[in-house]
């Protein structure tokens, strides 16, 4: 795989890259021209060399706001890497996953699960009643205390955002929604973190919009009115599970349906969650 | 429909000391609150599990219905209202105050994190209060002190 790296640190990055153990892409050769590359990396400071391409990958330390309303809303990436302790085993899974046709593998990217909670909700009621009691049984021992908390968080808007979304942008919040097909939710731990997936076979989000949701939610910061008799979304939802996740995934899989995921690491320390810059990738896989 | 919010309200002369259980989202309904009108409303999120987007929406509706010249007092605010009054603007309102919230803190020797409840004015030049154990032992705090006291400055605005 041709690979194309334009950063400050070229030589150190090109030796983690080549030297991570997550490293899964064998006889990488590094190339200077990016027309012969098959994914070019880039740093915050160079993402206007860039072209904005699907095989893109920027990497960006600096904040989540700075990322989204900067980077993303001028130039728009499929693949931001954002400064979490292991940016260097995100590069690498996601040049394995670029190389294998954007076939997003949940045990690539987060490793066996040690346990793993598996639900299908029918209906927006159901999830109501259901959520806290699931979410309430599980043992975050790996994670800070008020880990419970943000997956709480990042479960309920995860799970109302499949389902009102595929009402209607205005549908009313407090109305139940019953769709065609469930929803899946999806909670698994390990030694990494904590993985939460919900799957949607309805119609689910497009990138784009998701994009347009996250750069309103940092650029107003304030809820949407509600308008007339229908509440819809307050339009903040996508802000808070990017702002919480330490990876936020969109996955796509053609004629099969939407997958959002987010990643909390495994971390004792809030304060270390705290120094996060989360990450947004997008993956359309063909399988 | 979700768990119902729970409201507890306790009335005295110029004032209503409120609670507020469990989950704030697009079902809460704050009318109770709202049929009351005294100067200082005190409001207790200790028991606050939850606030989601559409709860934040319901929040700051009902929060601009109570009247301009009353005062609302927050107090026991749990972390994860603290970490959503700072990422949204407008979940106070000006002139209103926080009393008191929870920090995180973290203990060394038993490897853990505590919840430690601080009066806002303990907190100085956006500078956590030294905390101890009940041993004595100086805890952490564990947070980002500007990132985690930027809610303060919102108080006032």
């Amino acid at each position: 795989m041709k690979i194309y790296l334009n950063t400050p640190e070229i030589p150190e990055l090109m030796t983690e890259l080549d030297n991570h153990p997550s490293k899964t892409v064998e006889n990488i050769e590094w190339v200077n021209d990016t027309s012969q590359a098959d994914i070019r990396i880039y740093d915050h400071s160079l993402w206007r060399d860039a072209k904005g391409l699907e095989t893109d990958i920027l990497v960006s330390g600096m904040n989540d706001e700075f990322n989204i309303l900067k980077l993303l809303a001028e130039k728009p990436c499929y693949n931001l890497i954002g400064k979490n302790d292991n940016y260097v085993r995100e590069i690498n899974q996601v040049i394995r996953t670029v190389k294998d046709k954007n076939n997003w593998n949940s045990s690539l990217f987060f490793g066996e699960y040690i346990n793993s909670y598996n639900f299908s909700f029918n209906s927006s009621c159901e999830v109501k009643k259901e959520l806290n009691n699931i979410l309430d049984n599980i043992n975050y021992e790996k994670n800070f205390k008020s880990s419970v908390d943000i997956v709480r968080l990042l479960s309920n808007e995860l799970l109302m955002n499949a389902f009102y979304h595929n009402k209607s942008a205005t549908a009313d919040r407090t109305s139940n929604v019953l769709l065609e097909k469930p929803v899946i939710f999806e909670l698994g731990l390990n030694n990494q973190g904590i993985l939460i997936k919900v799957t949607d076979t309805n119609g689910g989000i497009q990138f784009e919009k998701l994009l347009d949701s996250l750069i309103r939610g940092f650029k107003e910061k304030t809820p949407r009115k509600k308008e007339g008799e229908s509440a819809g979304g307050a339009g903040l939802g996508l802000y808070f599970i990017f702002k919480m996740a330490n990876q936020t995934i969109l996955n796509v899989t053609k004629d099969k349906g939407t997958e959002i995921i987010c990643v909390v690491d495994a971390n004792k320390r809030y304060k270390e969650y705290m120094a996060r810059v989360s990450s947004l990738l997008f993956f359309r896989s063909i399988k | 429909m979700s768990e119902v919010l729970k409201i507890e309200t306790i009335l005295s002369d110029d004032e209503v000391n409120i609670n507020i259980i469990g989950q704030i989202d697009e079902d809460s309904n704050f009318s109770k609150i709202l049929e009351i009108s005294k100067n200082i409303y005190i409001l207790n999120l200790q028991e606050v599990t939850l606030i989601n987007s559409c709860g934040v929406r319901e929040w700051i509706n009902f929060i601009e219905k109570i009247p301009k010249n009353s005062k609302i007092i927050y107090t026991n605010v749990p972390q994860i209202v603290v970490e959503q009054m700072n990422m949204v603007k407008g979940f106070l309102r000006n002139n209103d105050e926080i009393a008191a919230f929870y920090a995180p803190y973290y203990n060394e020797t038993s490897d853990r994190i505590v919840s430690i409840l601080l009066k806002t004015n303990q907190i100085i030049d956006e500078k956590a209060p030294t905390m101890k154990d009940d041993t004595g032992e100086e805890l952490e705090f564990d947070a980002i002190e500007a990132q985690y006291f930027n809610f303060i400055k919102q108080q006032g605005s």
